[in-house]
């Protein structure tokens, strides 16, 4: 079992240690879109992972990242931030254009935005805290209301996730 | 003077500290989202107006809520702090057309740092917006919108807010 020093700076206060129940592991990540990339939303309402090619030049605690499904590998349920940011565009007529995350192949109500997609490029972004349990699976998706048949085209797309709870 | 221990550090065990000095360590933030789309009327140019709607707040660590007024988030820890707001929202008025703006109040008052504004068409559109207020025990925050016109509208399709503590350990 590994001991560490630990540097008490001032009273009731130490450095080298985290929130009261959680653990000193580091956890964390930012992806994002590689390049332009279009997504078919075949069905209306229907919803569908962001395509394209995903970079992950930090992934601490989690694993996965290039086709866009994430795995959260620590061994405590935490709750994390999932912040996101996504530049879209597409061909013809305006559509409702929602994005969200999906946790386990199951969207998360509470991390849904919605803009008009026209073919002038428009910028979203959006939050969510996401309790995660070791193995569980997160993944960015896209729906088009009302109308099939519709291509966005995602210009960029990034995304960030921490530790919800911080010190 | 500096003080050190020699702290054994197992897996069952989970050590209370914080990295940066003159923080505690107590859990400390919330997540609150419309859990529906809800209409707020701005019946008073210019005048600020709580989103309003059903909200759920959860994680909540070290904050309450209040019916008000205000009406808001209260934070309940007892050490002055400088906390990050971040909000995002999706918004569309039935009918018309406006320019909007979405800010944070504390204890009823604008911040000013916090404002962000868009022009709002009855094609859905979406905001975001952050800023770094000092908190101190008691003070409310409440997420509001005014308009430029009177008698407006604004439907929030989508609201989402987290506060977090700003200052975060490097490593």
């Amino acid at each position: 079992m590994a001991a560490k020093h630990i540097v008490r700076t001032k009273s009731d206060h130490l450095e080298g240690a985290t929130i009261r129940g959680d653990s000193v592991e580091k956890f964390g990540g930012f992806i994002y879109l590689t390049a332009e990339e279009d997504t078919v939303c075949t069905d209306a309402d229907t919803w569908y992972q962001i395509q394209g090619t995903v970079a992950a030049p930090v992934l601490e605690g989690f694993s996965g990242g290039a086709g866009g499904v994430i795995s959260y590998d620590g061994l405590e349920t935490k709750t994390f931030e999932m912040d996101w940011h996504c530049s879209l565009v597409k061909a013809g007529a305006a559509v409702t254009v929602e994005v969200g995350i999906e946790k386990n192949g199951v969207l998360v109500a509470s991390s849904v935005m919605s803009t008009v997609a026209t073919t002038l490029q428009i910028g979203m972004s959006g939050t969510a805290a996401l309790e995660l349990a070791t193995s569980d699976t997160f993944a960015y998706v896209v729906r088009v209301l009302t109308t099939a048949g519709q291509t966005i085209t995602f210009a960029h797309y990034n995304a960030t996730i921490r530790p919800f709870f911080r010190n | 003077m500096t003080a050190r221990y020699h702290v054994k550090r197992v897996p069952e065990v989970h050590l209370d500290g914080a990295y940066i000095e003159g923080d505690s360590f107590d859990k400390c933030g919330v997540f609150a989202y419309l859990t529906a789309a809800a209409d707020t009327t701005c019946t008073l140019k210019d005048t600020y107006y709580p989103i309003a709607g059903t909200f759920t707040n959860s994680p909540i660590e070290g904050f309450t809520t209040t019916a008000g007024p205000p009406p808001g988030i209260v934070y309940a820890c007892d050490e002055d702090r400088t906390m990050e707001i971040d909000w995002h929202a999706s918004v569309v008025l039935s009918t018309g057309n406006d320019t909007v703006h979405v800010a944070v109040l504390k204890n009823g008052t604008e911040v000013a740092s916090s404002v962000m504004g868009t022009y709002v068409t009855t094609l859905v559109l979406q905001m975001s917006g952050t800023c770094a207020i000092e908190m101190t025990e008691d003070d409310v925050i409440t997420l509001a919108v005014r308009s430029g016109a009177d008698g407006t509208v604004i439907t929030f399709a989508h609201f989402t807010t987290t506060i977090n503590k700003f200052f975060i350990a490097a490593s």
